[in-house]
C-alpha cells in the first residue's frame, strides 16, 4: 500500500503523481490530504479528471482493493484497519487537522508493516512526520518529497527531521518513477 | 494530545483480547463490540488521562475497580466535538422531516442512542424549539455510560471548538442568527439555556440489555457505527428497525455504510447524501 500525505502546496504534485499512474496500477494508494471540511463534494471528481486510475472515498468499513485511489473524506480520520478494511473517526483534530496524516500513516504502517509506503509532499506544518517514523519503525518504507522541490517545504523538512533516516528524499518525477520501480520490489 | 503521538504505547492484540476477556468475566461487559483501531487508542487515551504507567496496571484497575470500569466506558466515548455538523444534514432536519412528522394530535418521539457529549442532541433539540415545535416532541438522549449522563446534565461545554460550531449554524441558517442566543458564556466556556432541555429525557441504556423501548418516529445515530465492529453494527441496525415507527427516520453518518447489513431491506433510502432512510418494512 502507498499512502501519500499532502498540505498546502502539494495539488499540483498529487495531480501529476496520480496522472502517472496507470489504470491496472496494482498497489492501492491511499491519499491522506488536509481539505476544506466542510466542502464534502467536488474533490474527488476534480482529482479524477486528472486520474487513470478510479478514485473514490472510502466508507467505514470498506475493503482495500488494488486498482484503486483512496481519498480521504472530509472532515474524518482514516484509519486502516489489520483486517485490510478502512475505518473512519470523528475524534478530535490532531494538530488541527481533520484526517490527520500522522493517523492514517500510523494505521497504515501497522497493518502492512513492510508491505507499506509513506510519501510526505508539500506543507505548511508538521502533519506526517510522527506518522512517517512510525512506518519507518514498522519496517516500512519511507519517502519524502526533496524540500527543494516542494511549494511548502515545511511539512518535509519535519518528516526528515523526525524520521531521521528516510530512505528516499526525490523530486516529484522521481517519485513517480519510484511507484514503477516499487512494481519490480 | 497534539504531541503525544510520536511517544504512542504499543499494545499488542493478544493483549487487547485478553483484556476484552477479562472485562467480560469481571463485568458482563462485552468490549470486543469496538473497532480495534479505535479501541486500542482509546486505552492508550485512557492509560494517559489517568496517568497509568503500564497495559497491565490498567487492566488490573479496569477488573478490581467498577468506578474506574465506568468511568473508561466514558473515557472510550467519541465527542462529536461541533454542534450542527454537516449543515445540509439539518437544514433537511428542518425543511423536510419535523414537517412531515408535524401532524395535528400526535406526537414526535425522537431517540438518540449513544448521545456521547451531546452535540448531536443539543443541535436537535436547538432545531426543535426553534421550530415551536417543543410542546409536542420527545427526545429520548441515552448513552451506555452513567458519567456520560451525568455530564450532559450539567449542560457545560468547553470554548474550544466553538467557532466550527458557529459557522456550522450560520450555514444552517444562512446567516440569520448567531449561537450566542441559546448558550450563556460561563468560565472556559459555554453553558445551553435552559429551555433547550425542557423535552428531553435522559437515560442509562446499555444495547446488551437491549428490549424493544417504544416507537419512534426518529433516530439519529450519525458517525458512532464507525467505533463498531461489523458484527455489532448488524445488531444495532436490526434493534432501531425493531424500534423505529413505520415511516420513521434512521439517520447515519455521511460516510456510514448500512447496505451489507442484513436488515437493510426494512429500510428505504431517501437522502443519499445525508444518509437518511425511512423504515418500510
Amino acid at each position: 500500500m502507498i499512502i501519500i500525505g499532502g498540505s498546502a502546496g502539494s495539488f499540483q504534485v498529487i495531480t501529476k503523481l496520480i496522472s502517472g499512474l496507470p489504470k491496472d496500477y496494482p498497489i492501492p494508494v491511499v491519499l491522506a490530504l488536509h481539505r476544506l471540511k466542510h466542502v464534502r463534494h467536488g474533490f474527488v471528481e476534480t482529482l479524477s479528471f486528472k486520474s487513470n486510475m478510479p478514485i473514490v472515498e472510502p466508507f467505514d468499513k470498506d475493503k482495500i482493493k488494488s486498482g484503486y485511489i483512496y481519498l480521504a473524506p472530509a472532515n474524518y480520520h482514516l484509519y486502516i484497519e489489520l483486517t485490510g478494511t478502512f475505518a473512519l473517526s470523528t475524534e478530535q483534530s490532531v494538530n488541527h487537522s481533520r484526517p490527520s496524516i500522522d493517523l492514517t500513516f500510523m494505521t497504515g504502517g501497522y497493518a502492512y508493516k513492510n508491505k507499506c509506503v509513506g510519501v510526505v509532499l508539500s506543507g505548511a506544518n508538521k502533519d506526517g512526520a510522527s506518522g512517517l517514523k512510525k512506518i519507518k519503525d514498522y519496517g516500512g518504507i519511507t519517502v519524502v518529497q526533496n524540500p527543494s522541490d516542494a511549494q511548502m517545504p515545511t511539512m518535509p523538512v519535519a518528516a526528515i527531521d523526525k524520521t531521521k533516516n528516510v530512505d528516499y528524499v526525490l523530486k516529484s518525477d522521481e517519485i513517480i518513477k519510484f511507484f514503477y520501480l516499487l512494481l519490480q520490489k | 494530545m497534539n504531541n503525544e503521538l510520536g511517544k504512542e504505547i504499543e499494545i499488542s492484540i493478544s493483549g487487547i483480547r485478553n483484556l476484552i476477556e477479562a472485562i467480560k468475566t469481571a463485568h458482563g461487559f462485552d468490549l470486543g463490540c469496538f473497532a480495534l483501531t479505535f479501541f486500542k487508542r482509546s486505552i492508550i487515551r485512557a492509560m494517559q488521562i489517568n496517568e497509568l504507567k503500564g497495559f497491565d496496571t490498567l487492566t488490573d484497575k479496569l477488573i478490581t475497580d467498577k468506578t474506574f470500569f465506568e468511568k473508561f466506558l466514558s473515557d472510550i466515548n467519541v465527542e462529536c466535538t461541533e454542534f450542527f455538523r454537516d449543515p445540509a444534514f439539518w437544514r433537511y432536519f428542518r425543511d423536510e422531516m419535523l414537517p412531515s412528522l408535524d401532524k395535528k394530535d400526535t406526537r414526535i418521539k425522537i431517540w438518540i442512542p449513544g448521545c456521547s457529549s451531546g452535540e448531536e442532541l443539543i443541535t436537535s433539540a436547538i432545531i426543535i424549539n426553534e421550530a415551536g415545535l417543543k410542546h409536542k416532541t420527545e427526545i429520548l438522549a441515552t448513552d451506555i455510560s452513567q458519567f456520560i449522563i451525568q455530564n450532559l446534565e450539567k449542560r457545560v461545554y468547553s470554548s474550544k471548538n466553538i467557532e466550527i460550531s458557529e459557522t456550522n449554524y450560520q450555514r444552517f441558517n444562512e446567516g440569520k442568527a448567531s449561537l450566542s442566543r441559546h448558550i450563556l458564556p460561563v468560565k472556559n466556556g459555554f453553558r445551553i439555556k435552559n429551555d433547550i432541555y425542557e423535552n428531553i429525557e435522559f437515560s442509562l441504556y446499555k444495547y446488551q440489555d437491549a428490549q424493544r423501548i417504544r416507537g419512534f418516529n426518529v433516530i439519529i445515530f450519525r458517525n458512532i457505527f464507525i467505533y463498531y465492529t461489523q458484527q455489532y453494527q448488524e445488531m444495532l441496525l436490526g434493534l432501531f428497525a425493531n424500534n423505529l415507527a413505520y415511516n420513521g427516520y434512521l439517520v447515519v453518518g455521511n460516510m456510514e455504510n448500512i447496505s451489507w447489513c442484513k436488515d437493510y431491506y426494512k429500510f428505504t433510502e431517501i437522502n443519499k447524501n445525508e444518509k437518511i432512510y425511512k423504515k418500510t418494512g
